[in-house]
């Protein structure tokens, strides 16, 4: 119908084929989960791009593919959080923060995102299912996250004392 | 809040540049029953779609590539044609800082919505947004009468 023909919204909302918002709401509780089945095949499509762009980095960097590299990890972490996938998403929560906050400049960086990518890559392939492993696994990331220096910062430096 | 809704007449556009998360949103809604569901899959494409079509309530997503939805809000509340400059607009994120809904109310959101989501987060969501929109369209027919 074209705009100028719709009667207004309040007699639309309220029109002859209104529902319990309650009923509503259940039906699609039941037929979202028919939906949520084809995740996996979806998590390895989006695991493809973070590897495509990986590659792309490696062989510089390009703060239009941060960006674009940032943007899949995020969906994958709220998707993966909306279908209960909890390894997924918070292995994608750790490579999203280190994004958001490590500076992407450190070469030491590109090895951070295989690090995660094959983190997930191991989580999709049915490798790390119980929480214990894939905790342990994020321990292992942070860990990784944790040798990079923040933006603006530079690379942590040892200082050696001469004997 | 409304206890009983019709949306069978009603358009709304779902902007999402994840396939996984739109095919999601637009299955829930048509378990809403709502008439017309218009998927775009990008801030280009969903323009095209709102000169055409005005839907009624747009939900998008902030996080995409290459226009994010936040510049998206601001292209079309600063659209020309006032109608579809007013549309109401359900911001979604994965992002739940105050910052994020502060900005987004700012820049003319009617509501936001994080993610992950419930389905009957995004109805309480839908009906407040709605409710408030059609309040609105009301008070504005009321002043053109008088």
């Amino acid at each position: 119908m074209l705009p100028e023909q719709r009667a207004s919204l309040r007699q639309r909302l309220g029109g002859p084929n209104r529902r319990p918002v309650d009923q509503l709401v259940a039906a699609a509780e039941t037929g979202a989960r028919g939906a949520i089945v084809g995740f996996g095949d979806y998590a390895r499509g989006a695991l493809g791009k973070i590897g495509g762009l990986i590659g792309k980095l490696d062989n510089g960097s390009c703060a239009e593919d941060w960006r674009h590299l940032y943007t899949i990890v995020h969906d994958l972490r709220a998707s993966s959080a909306t279908v209960g996938w909890q390894g997924i998403s918070s292995v994608s929560a750790s490579l999203e923060r280190a994004i958001e906050e490590r500076n992407a400049q450190d070469r030491r960086m590109i090895k951070v995102v295989q690090l995660h990518h094959d983190g997930m890559q191991l989580l999709i392939g049915g490798g790390a299912n119980s929480r214990a492993e894939w905790q342990g696994l994020i321990t292992q990331l942070a860990l990784a996250v944790h040798c990079l220096p923040r933006k603006g910062e530079l690379a942590p430096v040892i200082a050696l004392r001469p004997r | 809040m409304l206890t009983e809704a019709d949306f069978s007449e009603l358009v709304m556009q779902v902007v999402d540049d994840s396939s996984f998360m739109r095919r999601l949103t637009v299955d829930i809604l048509k378990h809403f029953r709502v008439g017309t569901i218009l998927e775009a899959e990008s801030a280009e494409t969903a323009l095209a779609q709102i000169v055409m079509l005005r839907p009624d309530l747009i939900i998008c997503d902030w996080q995409m590539y290459p226009t994010d939805g936040l510049s998206f809000l601001r292209q079309l509340r600063g659209h020309g044609d006032r109608r579809i400059a007013q549309i109401p607009f359900l911001m979604m994120t994965g992002h739940a800082s105050d910052d994020y809904v502060r900005t987004a109310v700012r820049e003319g959101a009617n509501s936001f919505l994080v993610k992950p989501y419930t389905i009957a987060g995004l109805m309480s969501h839908l009906l407040r947004t709605l409710q408030e929109a059609a309040e609105k369209e009301a008070a504005c027919e009321v002043w053109n009468v008088a």
